[in-house]
């Protein structure tokens, strides 16, 4: 495998183009460190509260803080900083003070690390007001929402499925045309289809698009729509993008309470995109992570369940109409 | 202390961690593995001088605590291959290893956050009036966490009986602690002024009777106590998936420390040839690994419940 990885060379740009960025993380690649400095690319000792507020105090000045937190598992150790100070900076000073900081943490995904390491938490990140919180869906996404965060002037999140990274990452389905960069908000049309439309964030556009292929080969085109971003959420350009009339399986990894998706399902009832009974919600059980491989069967929507969604249940999906 | 008896424990988990990295190698072990090899006898010393009825509290490094503590060596292992029969029924894995018959309060991921609670089973023994202490275990890396300062002091002000060992090995992960802190262990718990103690955590003789004074001190009203064991780890800071990390510290450090093995300083003491304790203690962990292999894996159905009670009651799982 020769083609570098889109995160990579995102991060490389931007620390070239901009001066005033440093990384904040306990863990610095040494070719980073001789190219840009110990001085920007800073090493930080476990202190994950310490770091972030930092970072905020760098942004609030006029700098900007990449803070690679590692697993997003080990922000919630710095929550107060994140809810009570980075992200209302900019609305309790009325405009004075901007937050340019960006936090990349890696969510879950086959790495079988547990319940205090494995999170997917963009619908608890997205109820935060004041933050961006991307979900990359592909590896030219990651390279793409960084892009963008890295010249956003407001606290993003980026959370990176350790699949996006894994060794075989560049065989990975990518509907994005190249790492360039991402808007915030908008939904990306990550396959076209004409039969049922499946919407998907993070992990499972993933799995939508590999159980897309196998829906094909039964004859059903599915369509996937990637949000990229749970907030801002693309609220009426998903309205926009379902397939008209026909079926939406609304995918997440997370549970259905309170989910980014839940909220969606809503809006496109609400809006008439569509039908009350063509709505699917395929989400993840309501249980923390379990390490064994045998007790991870079944907890996750992954292309098997998308694709016995639609053709094996007693009414399929595709035939509602 | 009983020699014999200590190389035998630290033996164990020397193999028994031998063992699983063979596992690791061959994508048996799911997720990751923090090997604890190099560090045997901090574990044995101090588990050594505790009373059972003493609460530990362990980290993602929690192996050898476990079994040194007096957990199932056959349920730990079948924990950490996620097989049927585990100590925590697959749920925790390797880093969240947990007890309760053996008074292992839990062993977290999440650096440093076992301090507090730690603290909170010292004010709870306190409150019990047996005279009983609480251990935790730490590793050098938890002192750049603004957690442990907080523990230590509230400890402090309220005089908990609690002991803190402090595995210092250097690393913190593939980072040099001294590229990241200004003091060592020793000069910082010093400079808060609490009791302390530095030993040569690869001795396990020096290690409990350190242990021995300071859990002493501390079911006598003093305070909490730390001890800090200056040790090393023998493979690596963790593995995940099938490879070892490549070599990420000085080669003469690494040679420095394994001429000082906590085996070979224990076994330079005892008097007796000790081939067949290696082969006895070598065929029981084989045995343990075979049956934990062949046992199957654990049922499906219950990776939903045990969330909350509520959610059982009303089958809220999926």
């Amino acid at each position: 495998m020769s083609r570098r990885h889109p995160a990579g060379e995102a991060i490389r740009e931007a620390f070239t183009e901009q001066p005033t960025l440093s990384h904040f993380s306990t863990y610095q690649q040494e070719d980073l460190v001789a190219q840009y400095g110990a001085d920007r690319m800073v090493r930080m000792p476990i202190a994950e509260n310490a770091m972030l507020g930092m970072a905020l105090g760098m942004a609030l000045v006029g700098r900007r803080v990449l803070f690679s937190v590692n697993r997003v598992a080990f922000l919630f150790s710095a929550f107060d900083q994140l809810v009570n100070q980075v992200a209302t900076w900019r609305y309790m000073s009325d405009g004075q003070f901007s937050v340019p900081l960006v936090i990349r943490g890696l969510t879950r995904g086959g790495e079988h690390l547990g319940a205090q390491h494995e999170h997917v938490p963009y619908g608890l990140l997205s109820q935060i007001p004041g933050l961006v919180v991307a979900v990359p869906g592909s590896p030219n996404a990651v390279g793409g929402l960084l892009r963008t965060a890295l010249g956003h002037p407001d606290p993003v999140v980026v959370l990176e499925s350790p699949r996006l990274f894994a060794p075989t990452w560049a065989e990975l389905p990518e509907p994005e045309p190249s790492a360039a960069a991402l808007p915030f908000g908008v939904a990306g049309l990550a396959r076209p289809g004409t039969d049922l439309t499946l919407v998907a964030i993070g992990n499972t556009v993933i799995e939508s698009l590999l159980a897309a292929r196998r829906l094909a080969e039964h004859g059903i085109q599915a369509r996937v729509v990637d949000l990229r971003t749970a907030a801002p959420l693309d609220r009426d350009g998903v309205a926009a993008m379902v397939v008209p009339d026909r079926p939406v399986i609304l995918v997440d990894e997370q549970s259905r309470s309170g989910s980014v998706l839940t909220d969606l399902a809503y809006h496109l009832v609400r809006t008439g995109a569509v039908r009350p009974e063509h709505v699917e919600l395929l989400t993840g059980a309501p249980v923390p992570a379990p390490v064994s491989a045998a007790l991870l069967d079944g907890l996750l929507p992954d292309a098997e369940r998308i694709v016995r969604a639609v053709i094996d249940t007693p009414a399929p999906l595709t035939q509602r109409r | 202390m009983d020699l014999l008896s200590a190389y035998r424990d630290m033996l164990t988990i020397r193999l028994f961690e031998e063992s699983l990295l063979r596992c690791a190698d061959q994508g048996l072990v799911p997720g990751t593995i923090h090997p604890y090899t190099g560090q045997e006898a901090v574990a044995v010393g101090v588990l050594g001088a505790r009373h059972p009825a003493e609460w530990v509290v362990s980290f993602y490094r929690c192996h050898g605590h476990a079994l040194a503590a007096g957990c199932s060596p056959e349920r730990v292992m079948r924990e950490i291959l996620g097989r049927r029969g585990g100590l925590c029924g697959g749920k925790s894995g390797s880093m969240h290893l947990a007890d309760r018959a053996n008074r292992l309060l839990g062993s977290t991921s999440i650096v440093a956050a076992q301090l507090p609670v730690a603290a909170g089973a010292a004010m709870a023994a306190r409150l019990d009036g047996a005279g009983h202490a609480a251990l935790v275990f730490c590793g050098d890396g938890a002192l750049g966490a603004g957690g442990a300062y907080e523990t230590l002091s509230i400890a402090a002000a309220q005089r908990l009986p609690l002991l803190v060992v402090c595995e210092d090995n250097g690393w913190q992960d593939q980072t040099a602690s001294e590229w990241v802190r200004h003091l060592s262990p020793t000069e910082l718990v010093g400079g808060l002024n609490l009791p302390h103690v530095q030993v040569d955590g690869n001795d396990v003789e020096a290690v409990r009777d350190a242990a021995t004074d300071a859990l002493a001190a501390c079911r006598a009203g003093a305070g909490p106590q730390v001890i800090v064991a200056r040790t090393y780890l023998r493979d690596f800071h963790a593995q995940l998936g099938e490879h070892p990390p490549p070599p990420y510290r000085p080669e003469q450090e690494r040679r420095r420390w394994a001429a000082r093995d906590p085996l070979t300083v224990a076994a330079g003491r005892i008097p007796t040839d000790l081939t067949s304790l290696h082969a006895e203690v070598a065929a029981e962990i084989d045995a343990l690994l075979l049956a934990a292999l062949a046992a199957g894996e654990p049922d499906p159905a219950t990776a939903t419940t045990g969330v909350s009670v509520t959610a059982d009651l009303i089958g809220a799982g999926r």
